[in-house]
């Protein structure tokens, strides 16, 4: 089904859009999205070791921030420029992982092998870089997750450290919370966080397979999921996003789809890809293999296509109530509607 | 600690596993040799490796392009994180025997699937391994059954099952490969989602009803409209099936035999044991695991310490885990994984579906050279736990003469037996800069150059 009815609660699959690529319109293994101005979504692409023979410092596809812009209807999504390139110079990235805008437009993106945050200036122009590895003050094993509040605060998910620290646009150290363990407040190996609109941190807590929901501050407020392939269970979480009724999405990675909850914690539903179309970028590229057109139509389940796979990152957008998911193992973001004013068919129809 | 018990439980587990640290062997000699062959029998009370540790970090290889060290590097992973380390070397025995390569099939991610099979079933029951053999995507193309139809039979998959998986030459003619090809046919795959912008699919075994030869068979001796299950019971219950895979477990663990094409013309080197073990196969019902608990408590395996050479899989995956720190899946695993091919075993890539000669044939110039500038290079890099661990056993013992230096360094790295004239070459080197002293700046590098001159002897190279 592509509209799921629950709980008072429509969603409605909306499109797919994307196709691997290692520059310009496409993605390469994309595991983080921010929001910018309007409908612009920054993806952060991770990109692999590809050519044999190249050590990681010499050559790898694909790293790099592109950005886009959506639109409203399907089809309407552009490639509009891209930031950041595989390497470990200034303004280069290893193994990028988030992305997050300041108030004044800066983009700060984190590097989990080089341990840093890298900043770039509303040009997109490289103008700093912050934090180096360890585990003090300002320091990092791992940062991935990224989230930017009002308040221009940074969280970032320091993930081998097993903590979120707050830092300054300038990677000022403000403070932190967390620490290795799987009691209330605790992370192990944590990888995506947001904020809601009251300020609370959600951070997925990968390895101990739970969301925590946490006061500014740190302190615990409530968890969703444990271990499992059942309702409401998660498989090493990635990400989660919350949309202003306080739903919560959590990207349940290791069981390929997005797992919903309440803000109660109550699991409502669970998205699992619905790609039934291909996308603009994907067409093109497809319809030109005659060889692959024939054996498509031989294929006995399509369906597999559709499904999401291990996909790393979500993005709710609140302007327009829809969801986006990175289904990063396809190269596409997949689109849900969360429908306000959607009227059902006549049931015995 | 009798340094007896050590080199034994170091040769178990250099052969049943990777090696092993001195601290583990230590462990594991203080709970016995009879308990540590048990645990190893039984790997689910160990730890897997963590597939999606790698794939939180390097998610580039999940289902990769086929480009050389892209799929290497996932099993790379495997061998070098696995505590299950028997159950990891007999998934390597079995990618030995079914000998099946990405060259041709062209998904590394179909090979994976093969590979995961060997881990789930390779200690358990040789006939039910085959049956799922039989229906692996990747060997039914890598063999051509997919081609293999009612109306035209190839005989790829039919002959190799006979010649290479279980019995062997000379114990079936061509009319019981053709009749054996027979019974395989409507066993194929489905059409998969071919590759492009949303990436690879899978295949998915498939048997088609109507493109099977439904008439009788002859085969072996044996009347009856068969299918492909009924072959493989009756290959399972040919004798030359038991010793045939009592020999390849044979050459694996204990002591280096002729290549697979000689076995026809040249006996074992060990007659007995082979049929003790086939004997043992028999009985079991085609069990694996009682095999090779005969294996590791037997004096033929006990007394054959460096009898075999080292392949490339245990020389590089043998020398992380001792080395240290590579757990992580680091930026370069997918070069790392290329070493093992540098030095002519490039996995999940074999030469051809008769797998890799192995012993001596695994060494030439160039391949020797290769294994020891990889072993000189890892262990020259005393900040990795594993080598600090060795000076820090070293260092407890205080200052130390050059022939204690080297009997010491030999003793942790094995222990290692060299020649007497190898031993005065290392005493010779080590007395150049004289005792070592622990206040000295460069011990700890004097302590690398001896282990890199003692994986450089041809001692390293054997297991």
């Amino acid at each position: 089904m592509v509209t799921q009815i629950v709980a008072r609660r429509v969603y409605d699959y909306n499109r797919v859009l994307g196709r691997g690529a290692v520059s310009g319109a496409g993605f390469s293994l994309p595991v983080a999205m921010w929001l910018g101005e309007g409908d612009t979504i920054y993806v952060v692409d991770r990109g692999s070791e590809y050519v044999p023979g190249a050590p990681w410092n010499r050559v790898a596809h694909g790293a790099r921030v592109g950005v886009f812009t959506i639109g409203g209807e399907p089809e309407d999504e552009e490639w509009v420029s891209e930031f950041g390139k595989y390497g470990d110079g200034a303004g280069e990235l290893i193994w990028p992982s988030g992305v997050a805008l300041d108030s004044k437009g800066n983009a700060y993106v984190t590097d989990e092998w080089m341990n840093r945050v890298s900043a770039f200036d509303q040009s997109r122009n490289f103008v700093t870089h912050w934090g180096t590895e360890g585990s003090g003050p300002g320091q990092f094993s791992g940062p991935s997750g990224i989230f930017i509040d009002g308040q221009d605060t940074v969280y970032v998910v320091d993930g081998r450290n097993h903590r979120v620290q707050k830092l300054a646009t300038d990677g000022t150290y403000l403070g932190e919370f967390g620490g290795l363990g799987s009691g209330e407040g605790q992370f192990d190996t944590p990888w995506g966080l947001t904020l809601d609109g009251e300020g609370y941190v959600y951070v997925a807590d990968h390895k101990n397979n739970r969301v925590q929901k946490l006061t500014a501050a740190g302190d615990f407020v409530a968890q969703y999921g444990s271990y499992g392939t059942g309702r409401g269970q998660l498989n090493r979480p990635s990400d989660v996003a919350v949309d202003p009724d306080g739903d919560i999405y959590v990207c349940d990675w290791g069981n390929n789809r997005v797992q919903i909850f309440t803000p109660e914690g109550r699991f409502l539903t669970s998205l699992i890809g619905d790609a039934q179309e291909l996308s603009k970028w994907a067409r093109p590229v497809i319809m030109a293999s005659p060889q692959g057109l024939k054996r498509r139509r031989e294929v006995k389940n399509i369906e597999v296509e559709w499904r999401l796979a291990l996909p790393s990152s979500v993005v709710y957008d609140a302007a327009r109530d829809r969801l986006l998911i990175a289904d990063t193992h396809r190269n596409r973001i997949q689109i849900y509607n969360k429908l306000k004013d959607y009227v059902s068919a006549q049931r015995n129809l | 600690m009798a340094n007896q018990d050590i080199a034994l439980m170091a040769h178990l587990m250099r052969r049943a596993g990777f090696g092993a640290t001195r601290e583990e062997l230590e462990a594991r000699v203080a709970r016995g040799y009879e308990a540590t062959v048990e645990e190893l029998l039984n790997p689910e009370t160990q730890e897997p490796a963590d597939r999606l540790e790698l794939l939180r970090y390097q998610p580039g290889f999940w289902k990769p392009p086929t480009s050389a060290g892209m799929g290497g590097a996932v099993w790379l992973h495997d061998m070098v994180n696995t505590h299950r380390v028997l159950q990891e070397k007999m998934v390597l025995f079995w990618h030995h025997v079914f000998a099946t390569g990405y060259g041709k099939v062209d998904h590394y991610h179909e090979v994976f699937k093969q590979i995961d099979m060997f881990r789930d079933l390779g200690m358990g029951n040789y006939r039910e391994l085959l049956v799922e053999l039989a229906k692996n995507p990747a060997m039914i193309y890598w063999l051509d059954n997919c081609d293999n139809h009612v109306y035209a039979v190839n005989e790829n998959w039919g002959r190799e099952l006979l010649e290479l998986f279980s019995m062997g030459v000379g114990n079936y003619t061509e009319e019981d490969v053709r009749e054996c090809s027979r019974a395989f046919t409507g066993w194929t795959v489905s059409p998969m989602i071919p590759r492009s912008a949303y990436g690879r699919f899978d295949w998915d075994f498939e048997y088609q009803e109507e493109d099977h030869d439904d008439e009788e068979k002859t085969f072996l001796g044996h009347t009856g409209n068969f299918n492909g299950e009924d072959i493989i019971d009756i290959v399972c219950q040919h004798p030359a099936t038991a010793r045939f895979i009592a020999r390849h477990l044979y050459n694996f663990f204990v002591a280096d035999e002729p290549q697979v094409p000689a076995w026809s013309v040249t006996p074992p080197n060990d007659p007995e044991a082979i049929e003790l073990l086939a004997q043992t196969f028999v009985d079991s019902g085609y069990e694996i695991t009682p095999v090779l608990r005969v294996i590791f408590r037997s004096d033929f395996f006990k007394n054959a310490r460096f009898a075999k050479i080292k392949s490339p899989a245990e020389v590089v995956v043998g020398t992380l885990r001792m080395v240290g720190g590579y757990q992580f899946p680091a930026p370069g695993i997918g070069e790392l994984s290329r070493q093992t091919s540098y030095m002519g075993q490039e996995i999940m890539n074999p030469p051809s579906v008769e797998g890799w000669h192995t012993g001596s044939e695994w060494i030439n110039s160039g391949s020797l050279m290769k294994r020891i500038n990889f072993s000189a290079d890892m262990v020259s890099r005393t900040d990795k736990p594993g080598i600090q661990a060795i000076i820090n056993r070293l260092q407890a013992q205080g200052d130390l003469t050059p022939g204690e230096l080297v009997d010491n360094c030999l003793d942790l790295m094995g222990p290692l037996e060299v020649q007497a004239e190898n031993r005065q070459e290392l005493v010779n080197h080590a007395s150049e800069a004289g005792d070592l002293r622990w206040d000295d700046e460069n011990a700890a590098e004097r302590v690398g150059e001896m282990l890199q001159l003692i994986v450089s002897l041809r001692e390293y190279q054997y297991a």
